[in-house]
Order: structure tokens, then sequence, then C-alpha cells
């Protein structure tokens, strides 16, 4: 069930080296963004590859950690956010991407896309089984 | 097909919802899929009525001028 929550702008801080660190989700446009610099992140978040994890994502795209902690903390693109980003320790990006990725995606990417799909948003006009076509005429009889 | 044409799917979506274009693109993920979902059950729920609608036009005419006389009442 959707709660007001999931639809208001949130943030969250995460705490490194004894500074506090303000987090957001990361946005449609800053994604788009991430998606031009990253191509291998497209993969990876249409659920045909492994779930989508602040893990999978250090593992598969390791280069696309730094801006997408910079897309986060609410520096999308700035190239010192991305400098800084990438000299953090292992542990630091990973508590910054938990809390991004929660920010950012309904319980993770996985759920994101079965709702998408549920919507009937992850077929093609061609295959599309959901409720869209279901509510679509018959096609007239030729007698 | 990459997520990104999911993406824009969702985007187009929620534009055609009603939402405006530059703040559809500020949406995350999480806020769109949330949207996206409460847009579908107020299709869902306006779906209900019409076919209670249709159901009530098919009716005989005196169960129909009762239901019209009580979504009138209603509406006063």
């Amino acid at each position: 069930m959707v709660s007001l929550l999931d639809i208001a702008d949130q943030q969250k801080t995460v705490t490194i080296r004894d500074k506090d660190v303000a987090v957001f989700g990361i946005s449609a446009q800053d994604i788009v963004y991430l998606f031009g610099k990253f191509p291998e992140l497209r993969l990876l978040m249409s659920g045909k590859q492994a779930d989508l994890t602040p893990e999978t994502l250090l593992k598969l795209a390791p280069g696309a950690v730094a801006a997408a902690i910079a897309a986060g903390t609410g520096s999308a693109g700035d190239e010192n956010a991305e400098a800084v980003a990438a000299r953090l320790g292992l542990g630091e990006q990973l508590d910054l991407l938990a809390a991004i990725f929660e920010l950012t995606f309904p319980q993770g990417v996985g759920p994101f896309v079965a709702k998408l799909d549920a919507l009937g948003l992850l077929k093609s006009a061609d295959d599309a089984s959901g409720w869209a076509q279901d509510m679509s005429s018959p096609a007239p009889s030729s007698s | 097909m990459g997520s990104g044409y999911e993406l824009a799917r969702a985007v187009e979506q929620l534009i055609h919802s009603g939402h405006a274009r530059i703040d559809v693109w500020k949406m995350t993920p999480r806020q769109m899929a949330a949207w996206m979902q409460l847009a579908m059950r107020r299709k869902f729920g306006e779906q209900v009525q019409l076919l209670s609608l249709m159901r009530a036009a098919r009716s005989d005419d005196r169960h129909f001028q009762t239901f019209l006389r009580k979504l009138r009442d209603e509406s006063q």
C-alpha cells in the first residue's frame, strides 16, 4: 500500500567521518544523466540482470558509484562532488548508497520493476497483456 | 529493452495523468511508482462507477428512475 511517505520529498542524514551528510533520492532527470554517463546502469535497472542493490552497483558498475552518490547528495554532475565520493571508503560508500537507494526506489529496484510490470509499463504495445489490453474491444466479425 | 524505456513510460504516464512535466522529472522512481499506483486505484474506482452506471441503465425503468433520483438527491 502506498503511503504519504512514498510521494513526499524525503531526505535522510548519514554520518560520515563525524559529519552529517544530507542524502536525497535520485530524481528521474538525474537517473537520465547517470544512464547517459554509465550505459551499463540501464541493464542493471531493467530487472533482467541481478537486482540492483548498493552491493551489485559496486560490483557491476563501480564507475557509477561516485556519480550516484554525488547525485544522491544533491550534486548530480558535479565533478568535484564525484571526486570526493570516489575517495570515500567502501563502507562509507555503501552507507550512503543504502540511504540513497531507500529514498529512490520503493523497497529496492525489484518491486519498482515489478510494479511497472503490473501496470503494463514494461510490455511493448504489441505484446501488452495488462489491464489496457483487457479493456480493448474484440475485433469485428467478418461475417 | 533497457530501463530508460520504462522510465520514459512512467514519465509519460504521469504527465498524461496531469502532473506538470517539470515536477515529474524531479520525482524519484519511488515517488513515480507511488503516484502511478494511486492513479491506477482511482482509475479502477472510476471503472467500478462506470460499470455500476451501465448496469443501472440496463435495469427496468422503475429501478433506473429510483437509482437516478438517489444520485440526484445525493448530488444536491
